[in-house]
């Protein structure tokens, strides 16, 4: 059965509620109202963004559902990114982090940590500077402050 | 603000992407913009507990060091520390150095934490502290911890738990070091754990010695609610001990640990605390009337029979684990005084007859955990014990129950159909006994099980066996045919109704290698993932006198199936134990 979302931007979009319910707070938005035809409004979603969210939700729509583990290790989960998943997040970096925004209002842990993880590869590696030039970020330090804060840092930067 | 702005400012954003970040890289990303300063120094040390013995987190070497610039930069952020556990000599003078009013607990269980450096921690600015525990504390400290206690520390005034274990390697420990201990803990302490490991000096015998110590002027321990000691250390403070325990009028918790066989001196004192006779002398009036939870271990059972029957108040726990295994009747008799009030009991080392273990039950009707090591009679020709299906069924009551050893006599009556099964649901299980299939009926009754632990022999020989035996031929070995052995083919789904099941363990008999009771493979755990939402421990005894190294292809099913389980399950664990150790104690 098809379920309609609404984006920011009044577009609607028909999607099968199987597919819907990737997003965890569509599926509970779906269980409080009943089955009903009216579309769900989702205000900070973008109709861009809404459709590669739904792309994504799509393809996944037979992935088991992520159980959230609070005991999980969160530092013995592996940092690898499926290649569909990788060529999905090859988009500009405006959309990256709306994809990443999106996914937490939506609940949808999978895109979400997919979404991190890009982020984070992007920014491994890095120096400061190169830090500041791969996401377009104006310094606001004084060269006294970064300097005291690389000297209070200075253990974690050796590692 | 942008999409890249918003997301640095959701911290649970941040520790996500951290989460695939190198602590180099978190720094970096310290200094690229004041809103990102705020999110990743938070990352940064936040995730530095300062709670685990090798600090987890920490940026350590591989000697163990701490990185100077770490310290200083830790202090800053980090605001408070509740709880310490202080195992290097880095952290220890990082703490001794350190202001931490916020503690409120702390741990040592090294030999790098001595009193001295406790009490600098202590007196540094620490208002707070609640809990402490010195585990190896060297002769020479205990003299300085005693003193300190005399002198009323402040920062010892909010503490609750105090555990203190004693280390006197060659030279007598003084014991009037420990009885100024005793004499003056902090009042509101509500726990103590305290041991000495290493025999100290002997106590002279003397009537003068006995009346000094209950001349001592009451200090009301009215809060303390929980004291264990091992029986060494109350060899050394015999006297003070029972003072002791006259001030601890409201103690709900008595645990004595014995660790030398010498215990008669130990247990008599106990007796006498355990009386309701009062001390002329500072106006007690003995006994422990709120009395609810007793355990004795170790030493002679002859000696703790006086403070058993010493104890007045009905009791809810009791735990006896003797050395020389008394006799479940000298058990019972003693306890008939409890039988309305105790819910769990422990036995261990107990020997007892067929009767004997099945009267506990039809005794305790508040019986709701019941572990017990039942030990065969030594003597070459005294049957073994057994019980049988029929003894099982008051059983349905308990929430927790541990056997660890019964043996079940067959009878030869493989024509006796269980009456609870129809037909088609006994041709289920083609390979099991009727016995086998009753006795899995009746733990099938026991739907509030939580911690199931059998381990079923079968006495009977085989027909076969019977045949050829001849009075040349050996006598077949007394355990084989193990049906109860939690496969399907056995009778696994009758036990569908156990939801509740967390633990389940098992193991071979210890006397005999070749024995095995479980067959637990990829089906049986499939099943169980189904049936038993619950189970979150399948526990693995190994027989005593198999080698470690010894891995037979049941338990190479067992594994495997079980790591299929725990991609499903992540609080499931497969652990191995050896038999007849402490059992954990379960929760109530």
């Amino acid at each position: 059965m098809p379920v309609t979302l609404t984006s920011l931007d009044n577009q609607e979009f028909k999607v099968d509620k199987e597919v819907a319910e990737r997003s965890i707070l569509i599926k509970n938005m779906i269980e409080d109202v009943g089955e009903s035809d009216a579309p769900i409004p989702l205000p900070n979603v973008s109709a861009a963004v809404l459709t590669k969210v739904i792309e994504y939700c799509e393809h996944h729509r037979n992935d088991p559902v992520q159980v959230q583990d609070e005991t999980d290790d969160p530092r013995k989960r592996s940092n690898d990114i499926e290649e569909w998943d990788m060529k999905f997040m090859q988009v500009d970096q405006e959309m990256l982090f709306e994809i990443i925004l999106a996914a937490n209002y939506l609940d949808i842990k999978p895109l979400l940590d997919v979404g991190c993880k890009t982020v984070a590869n992007i920014i491994k590696g890095k120096t400061p500077e190169e830090i500041r030039k791969a996401f377009n970020i104006v310094n606001d330090f004084t060269p006294e402050e970064e300097a005291q804060i690389k000297k209070e840092n200075e253990w974690a930067e050796d590692r | 603000m942008s999409g890249v702005e918003t997301v640095f400012f959701i911290q649970h954003l941040v520790t996500s992407i951290c989460q695939g970040l190198q602590t180099g890289d978190i720094a970096c990303c310290a200094r690229v913009r004041r809103a990102w300063n705020i999110a990743f120094t938070y990352e940064l040390y936040w995730h530095q507990e300062v709670t685990d013995q090798k600090y987890k987190d920490w940026p350590l070497g591989d000697d163990w060091t701490i990185p100077q610039s770490f310290i200083p930069s830790l202090c800053r952020h980090k605001s408070s520390f509740s709880a310490v556990s202080a195992n290097s000599p880095e952290f220890l003078s990082f703490l001794v150095h350190q202001s931490i009013s916020t503690l409120t607990r702390l741990t040592s269980k090294n030999r790098f934490m001595n009193i001295p450096s406790v009490t600098k921690i202590l007196e540094n600015n620490v208002d707070s502290l609640e809990e402490l525990t010195l585990i190896r504390v060297r002769r020479q400290d205990v003299f300085e911890f005693s003193r300190l206690v005399k002198g009323g520390m402040a920062p010892l005034k909010h503490l609750t738990r105090l555990t203190f274990y004693c280390v006197s390697t060659t030279n007598p420990l003084p014991t009037t070091m420990l009885d100024t201990l005793l004499t003056h803990l902090p009042l509101q302490l509500e726990t103590l754990d305290a041991a000495v490991y290493e025999p100290t000096q002997r106590i002279p015998e003397s009537e003068q010695a006995e009346a000094a110590a209950l001349s001592i002027p009451a200090r009301p321990y009215t809060a303390l609610r929980s004291v264990k000691f091992d029986l060494n250390l109350l060899y050394c403070v015999k006297n003070h001990f029972l003072w002791f325990l006259r001030q601890c009028s409201n103690l709900k918790d008595l645990h004595l640990a014995c660790t030398s066989f010498d215990s008669g001196i130990l247990f008599a004192t106990a007796q006498k605390l355990l009386e309701n006779n009062g001390n002329p002398c500072d106006g007690s009036t003995g006994g422990l009337p709120y009395l609810e939870s007793f355990s004795v271990s170790g030493g002679r059972w002859s000696d703790s029979v006086a403070c058993l029957n010493a104890i007045s108040s009905p009791l809810k726990f009791l735990s006896i684990s003797q050395g020389s295994g008394p006799r479940m009747s000298q058990v019972l008799d003693m306890l008939h005084r409890h039988r309305g009030s105790l819910e769990v009991l422990t036995l261990n080392r107990v020997q007892g007859s067929n009767e004997e273990m099945r009267s506990v039950f039809q005794l305790f009707p508040r019986l709701r955990v019941y572990r017990t090591n039942t030990v065969y009679n030594n003597r070459a020709n005294a049957p073994p014990l057994h019980l049988t299906i029929a003894d099982l069924s008051p059983w349905a009551c308990f929430q927790s129950l541990t056997i660890l050893q019964i043996e079940l006599v067959s009878k030869g009556d493989e024509q006796d159909q269980p009456p609870s099964l129809d037909p088609a649901a006994l041709s289920l299980y083609p390979l099991a006994r009727s016995e086998t299939l009753q006795l899995y009926l009746h733990f099938s009754n026991l739907i509030a099980l939580e911690w199931l632990q059998v381990t079923i022999t079968d006495m009977a020989p085989s027909l076969e066996e019977e045949s050829t035996a001849s009075s040349i031929t050996p006598a077949p070995p007394p355990y084989r045919r193990l049906g109860f052995e939690y496969s399907l083919e056995s009778g696994l789904p009758i036990l569908n109704s156990l939801k509740r099941l967390k633990t389940l363990t098992f193991g071979p008999p210890w006397t005999h290698p070749s024995a095995h009771d479980c067959r637990i493979r990829q089906q049986e755990i499939e099943w169980i993932e189904k049936h038993w939402p619950r189970l979150a421990q399948i526990r693995m005894a190994k027989g005593k006198s198999l080698k470690l190294d010894q891995v037979s292809q049941a338990e190479l099913d067992l594994r495997a199936a079980c790591l299929w389980l725990e991609e499903r399950r992540p609080d499931f664990k497969l652990q191995y134990k050896m038999p007849f150790v402490e059992l954990p104690e379960p929760t109530y």
